[in-house]
This record gives structure tokens, sequence and C-alpha cells, in this order.
């Protein structure tokens, strides 16, 4: 005869009615998730960041030095808000943070193309917002540096100089995987599963937490077995109702926003689900280990809330202290993430299968520490 | 309870409730190290590229040579086709592939195409992790430029050819271009703003739960206590963690004055709103933790409030970290004037205001 597993069932037919009575436990796995969702897409629906103001200061107004402003002012990254008169002026600008980068053209550059000291023209960035700073100056970059490779040959040909010159080597740069560099992507990669990560962590907290009467956890014991089925049957749901976000989430960054998998959609997604389980084990030995949800919770917020900061998604680890190193190897998240990258890349499944045994180590291990305590205590009451 | 029994009350819960405490005095101690640790070696390091060289001459031998010296990049393998470095990349053994075709130095110096358009050196990066794409291309295409003038400088001259044109790029306020330097800052706000919302909310939704009715002078007194914490927690980390961490700070000390109160009143009158609305000090936790990251991206640090739907960015700044942010960056490491961050400063005030009020009318009414 099969044996049914009442304690599984009873333990989620229990979850599901204390969720289905609505209120915060509720919202926090279908509103937040939705307008999480909702927030990040829109945020970063442009893609990549066009029309960042800069100040251009023509100290030269010779004709290459115009032909240089009209070529950045029809940059699609940049425009050409302010126009200061002197350096100074345009540090302000730079300061108040009206302007993201400021384009200096030194008196001399036109001719500078037939003289032998050629002042360099200057490119100044806002680095204490790298990101936004330094996409200011590749835009800016770019354009001039069209324009001088055109012009360069045209002037010194019309004037009657040899044509010839050396060249600094055509760099042909390919972005493989995101060939239209788009941040969007990106940082939705990097954010979104963080966000359903450390969501996971707290409503797995206070799934557990809200079972506490003080300290003891003897009533839930009482009415659901306790055991590995009760715990099973109380987090399914949460941790089922946030995968399914994961999904959707998914749907909208490869289905509709386009960035292709060119690895496992599907591995992605069983790993993306094992990293959810995995945080909800980890709340759980949690609130099992301490029997204090605000220290459960100040923990998940530790680990999972700066779990993005140690994955090297952002700033890679290679050159970082020890401390760090290690610490983003203990953090399942940057396992996880790393699977989701390479899968995103096309690597082939072989590589990405030890995260996927990591990620399911954190499963295992968290829910049998918590089994083992939930034991010993019982054997000593 | 008058103002002064309000503003000791909060002081005798932190001190009592170690859960209070842990938050809002150990956890902010803790950030100050725990989060800057991961980018404090400031730039990408070592980052495997594979070589493709074609060619085999001097000029792509010293190109390699300089590309095993610099700081960003290693080189992981040398493969045989453009087809093996490739699968290089895809089994994950290297983030970055560099073509140096046959041709290449003749291409430099007359300008004849080679084998790959133009004559040029490819680059192909791993795009999936963007910003250390832009490192590496960054990086290679750097020292590929020096090594070619190096190398053919004198060869050119021989010629009487010029060298172009230069175009530099500086770096203005963070002048070492660090990681660090560029994250923490903007992170210590969400920190600053996050530990002080979570205290102030489990303090406020722990006085619903007993059902506390303030009077108004008591709610003055816990909120300027509230308030004081926050300050003393930001002065904190622009005075001694900023030192410590080695990032730029102090531009402007009168600015940041101005700033930290407003930020700090306006965070934890939000606290106290917030607080009003859950039915206990865990609920405040579970719901506003998970907002950290989402609110980190929405201060325009990483992406630029500019760039959002106007819907977007108006969500935002209801956040105090967004005006908090862009206020303590400019005058902690820009060194901007106060007329320069009058905005800011105006709408951490506005929003110190509304807040205020509004946690006031929740926590003075009597419970029907």
């Amino acid at each position: 005869m099969i044996v049914l597993r009442p304690g599984f069932r009873a333990a989620l037919q229990r979850e599901t009615a204390h969720l289905r009575q609505g209120g915060w436990d509720l919202a926090m796995i279908t509103l937040f998730p939705a307008a999480a969702i909702l927030i990040v897409a829109a945020m970063l629906i442009a893609g990549v960041p066009r029309a960042l103001p800069i100040a251009v200061l023509d100290e030269d107004n010779g004709t290459l030095s115009r032909a240089i402003v009209r070529a950045v002012g029809a940059s699609p990254a940049v425009s050409i808000t302010e126009r200061p008169r002197s350096m100074p002026e345009a540090e302000r600008l730079a300061r108040a943070g009206r302007v993201w980068a400021i384009l200096l053209i030194p008196r001399g550059v036109s001719e500078g193309l037939e003289r032998t000291s050629t002042p360099a023209i200057q490119i100044f960035y806002n680095a204490s917002f790298l990101t936004i700073g330094s996409s200011a100056a590749s835009g800016i970059q770019s354009a001039v540096s069209a324009v001088l490779a055109e012009r360069g040959l045209d002037a010194a040909r019309a004037r009657g100089l040899p044509a010839i010159r050396i060249r600094p080597p055509i760099v042909q740069a390919t972005v493989l995987f995101n060939p239209q560099t788009s941040f969007e992507w990106y940082l939705q990669a990097l954010i979104h599963p963080a966000v359903l990560h450390l969501l996971t962590g707290c409503v797995a907290v206070m799934a557990m937490g809200r079972e506490l009467q003080g300290r003891s956890l003897a009533r839930w014991k009482a009415e659901t077995g306790g055991g590995l089925p009760a715990l099973a049957g109380k987090l399914l749901p949460h941790v089922a109702a946030i995968s399914i976000w994961g999904v959707v989430w998914m749907i909208w960054l490869t289905g509709i926003r386009g960035w292709t998998m060119n690895g496992s959609l599907l591995l992605t997604l069983a790993a993306q689900a094992l990293l959810f389980a995995g945080t909800a084990a980890i709340s759980v030995l949690l609130v099992v280990a301490v029997r204090k949800a605000s220290f459960a919770f100040s923990a998940t917020a530790l680990y999972a809330g700066s779990a993005l900061a140690y994955s090297g998604g952002t700033l890679p680890l290679d050159g970082g202290s020890g401390f760090a190193r290690g610490w983003s190897e203990a953090l399942s998240f940057t396992h996880y993430l790393r699977l989701q990258m390479d899968q995103f890349l096309g690597a082939p499944v072989v590589v990405s299968l030890p995260q996927v045994g990591v990620l399911g180590l954190y499963l295992v291990v968290p829910l049998a520490l918590a089994m083992l305590l939930l034991r010993r205590e019982e054997q000593a009451e | 309870m008058t103002f002064a029994q309000g503003f000791a009350s909060v002081f005798r819960a932190v001190l009592s409730t170690f859960a209070l405490a842990s938050i809002i005095v150990l956890a902010v101690v803790l950030y100050g190290f725990y989060y800057p640790a991961p980018y404090a070696h400031q730039t990408a390091r070592q980052l495997p590229v594979v070589v493709v060289d074609q060619e085999r001459s001097g000029l792509t031998r010293a190109l390699i040579r300089k590309l095993s010296d610099i700081r960003e990049v290693r080189i992981a393998a040398e493969a045989a086709s453009p087809y093996e470095a490739e699968q290089l990349v895809l089994n994950r053994k290297a983030d970055g592939v560099l073509l140096l075709p046959k041709g290449l130095t003749r291409s430099l110096l007359t300008g004849a195409p080679g084998s790959v358009g133009g004559g040029g050196i490819g680059i192909w990066v791993n795009g999936t992790y963007l910003i250390r794409a832009r490192d590496i291309g960054g990086a290679i295409q750097q020292a590929a430029v020096a090594v070619a003038m190096e190398q053919l400088g004198p060869l050119a001259q021989g010629l009487h050819l010029r060298a172009p044109i230069a175009v530099v790029e500086r770096p203005l306020f963070n002048t070492r271009e660090g990681y660090a330097d560029y994250v923490f800052p903007a992170v210590s706000a969400i920190i600053l703003q996050q530990t002080l919302l979570f205290g102030t909310a489990m303090v406020a939704a722990g006085r619903r739960a007993a059902e506390h009715v303030l009077s108004l002078a008591a709610f003055f007194g816990v909120w300027c206590a509230l308030a004081l914490i926050g300050c003393m927690a930001a002065t904190f980390y622009f005075g001694w963690i900023f030192w410590y961490q080695d990032v730029p700070r102090a531009g402007n000390l009168g600015g940041l004055m101005l700033a930290v109160p407003l930020f700090a009143g306006a965070v934890s009158a939000l606290g106290l709103l917030l607080g009003s609305l859950f039915d206990s000090a865990d609920r405040a936790l579970q719901v506003l933790i998970p907002t950290s990251i989402i609110l980190f991206f929405l201060a325009g640090a990483a992406w630029p409030l500019s760039s959002m739907p106007l819907g977007v960015s108006s969500l935002a700044h209801l956040s105090p970290a967004t005006f908090g942010v862009q206020a303590f960056v400019r005058f902690n490491e820009m060194g901007a004037g106060l007329g320069e961050v009058l905005p800011q400063l105006a709408g951490l005030a506005a929003l110190c205001l509304v807040y205020g009020a509004a946690a006031a009318w929740r926590l003075t009414k009597r419970a029907a």
C-alpha cells in the first residue's frame, strides 16, 4: 500500500490556508515581486543611457573643432547642454552634477593636423558616478575619433602634404553575446535574481518565525509533526510562488526584450528554483537555530542583501582579498549567477553541472542541520 | 508623555532591546567594513584572455609581452585559430579573445587593408558581464595602441610621418577610477537609510502592537531621538569609515552638516510612518529588507535618473536615499558648493515635512 505522507500534505494545507487569509504574507509573494519586476523593467527600458548631458568648451573654434562639436552633438549617447566659456566654469557645472563629462578642444587643434606638436583633445568625466560618467566619455570619444580619422587625411591632402601618416591601429572590438552592449539586459540579469533571492530569504524567515511562541516551536511540532515533510509543506508555496515570478522575469528578459539564452533555459530556471529553495532552507535553519525572527532577518539582510556585491557580477573578485573571495564562494547566489551568465553565453551544460551540485548542497545541508537541531531538542525534552 | 520622555524612551529601547540595537548600531558598524570588501581591489585584475597570433612578428610579440604586464588581463592561453579561441571562451577558460591577423604590421604602416576589416586588431569579449567586458576591451585597446606607436614611432620618424592628434580621457573627482570609490559612497547612503528605516519602523510597529498613543510633544521627542541616531551613524561613516576605507571625502563639510540632519529626519519620519502600518516589528523587517537592492538602483548611481521613465524617477525620489546619494556624493567626493546641491537639499526638506506630518498624524491619533 502506498503510504501518503500526511505530514507533508497537512503542512501544505495549513500554509496555504494561512496564505488564503490574505494580508502581508500573501502580498509578499504576489504583489511585492510583481511590483519589483515592473519597477525594474520600467527603470531600464531605455536599454543604454542616452542623451547624457555634457559640456563642450571649444577654445579653438576652427573648422575641425566645429566638425567635432557637430559630430558629438549628433551622437545619441550624449547631448550638449552647456557651452561654458572657461574650464573653471565647466568644472563648476560638473561639480553641480549638471553635466557628466566635459569635452575640451584646445586652441591650435585645427592647425594641429599639420603641426608637429599637437595639442591633445581632452575629455573629463565624472568618475564619482563611474559607469554613467564613462558611458558619456566613451560616447564623446567615439564621435571625436570618427571625425579625426576622416578629417585628418583630407586636411593633409588638401594642403599638398603627403597623405601617409602612421595611424593608431584600428581595433575592432566586438562584444559577444550582448552585441548591443545593452545595460538593460546586463543589469536585469543581475538585479532580478538578487531581489528574488533576498525576498525568498525574508519570506521564509517570516513563515518559520510565525510559528515561534517566544522561543518555542513546540506548538508547531505538535500540529504538523515537525519533521522534514512538515518543513517541505511549509516552504513549498513560498518557493513555488517566487520561482514562478522568476519565470515571469525570464520571459520578459528573453521572450519580450530579446536577450538570447544561448545555453539551456530549462537548466537556468531549474537552478533558479533550486537557489530559492536553498535560500528558504537557510532561513529555516536560522530561525530554528537562534529562535528569534529579528536576528534571522538581520542575518538574511546581511548575506542575501549583499550577495550581488560579492557575486563578482559587477567587479570580478580576482585580485580581491582572501576574505572577499572566500565569502563569495560561500554564498549560494554567486554559484547561481555564474551558472546563469554561463548559460546566457552558451556554455556546455557540463560546465554548469558543478554549480547545480553546489546549489543542491545549499538545500540539503541547512535542512539536515535544522532537522538535527529540532530532533536534539526533542530528546532533551 | 513629554518631549524629553519620548526622546529618552528611544534610547532606552535601543539599550534594552538587543534586536533593535543590533540593527541600528551593530549592523551600521559592520556594513562599513563588510560592504567595501569585495570592491577594495578597486579595478578588474587578471581577467583571462586568449591570444590568436597569426602574424608572429616583432610587433605582435611585443604586444603580447605588454599584455602580460598589465594589471587588468592575463594571457590564459594561445590558440591557433579564432574558432579554437571561441571554444575556450564557451568553456569558460577565458573572458576575451585577441586576434592579431597576418599583415598587421604592414597595414599599420601603409594603411593597406589586412585580413580583418581594415587591417586592424580584433577583440572579442564576453558581453554577458558587461562591465568586465568594457574593462578587458579598454585595457587591450590601450596596450595595443601604445605598443604600435612605440614600435612604429622611430620607423615612422624616418619616413617623416607624424603622430595623429591625441584624445585623452581624464577622470574627475574619483581620480583613481576605483570601483570601491564609486560604489561605496553611493551604497553608504542606502546602508544608512535602510538600517535607520528598519530600526525606526520596528520602534513604531512595536508601539502600535502595544497600542501606544503618543502626545504630539512625545512624537517630536521620539522623532528627534531617531534622527539623532541617524546623524551619528552618518557622521561615523563620512568621518571615520570613509577615512579608514580611503574613499574621496570631506569635499564640503559645511554642506554635509546641513544635508545629514535633513536626510536623517526624512528617513526616520518615513520609518515611523511605515512602521505605523505594520502589525509587528518582524513585519517591518520582512517588508522593508527586500526593498534594499531595488532602492540602490533607483538612487541613480548605477543607472542615470534621467534615463528612467518619469513615473519611475518620481517614485525613486520618494526614497530619501535618492536625494541622499545625489547630495552626499556631491558634497563628499565632488566638493560641490551649497548652491549646487540646493535642489537635493530642498527635496530632502520637503520629504522631511511631508513624512513628518503624516507620521505625526498616524502616531498621535487615538485608536478608534
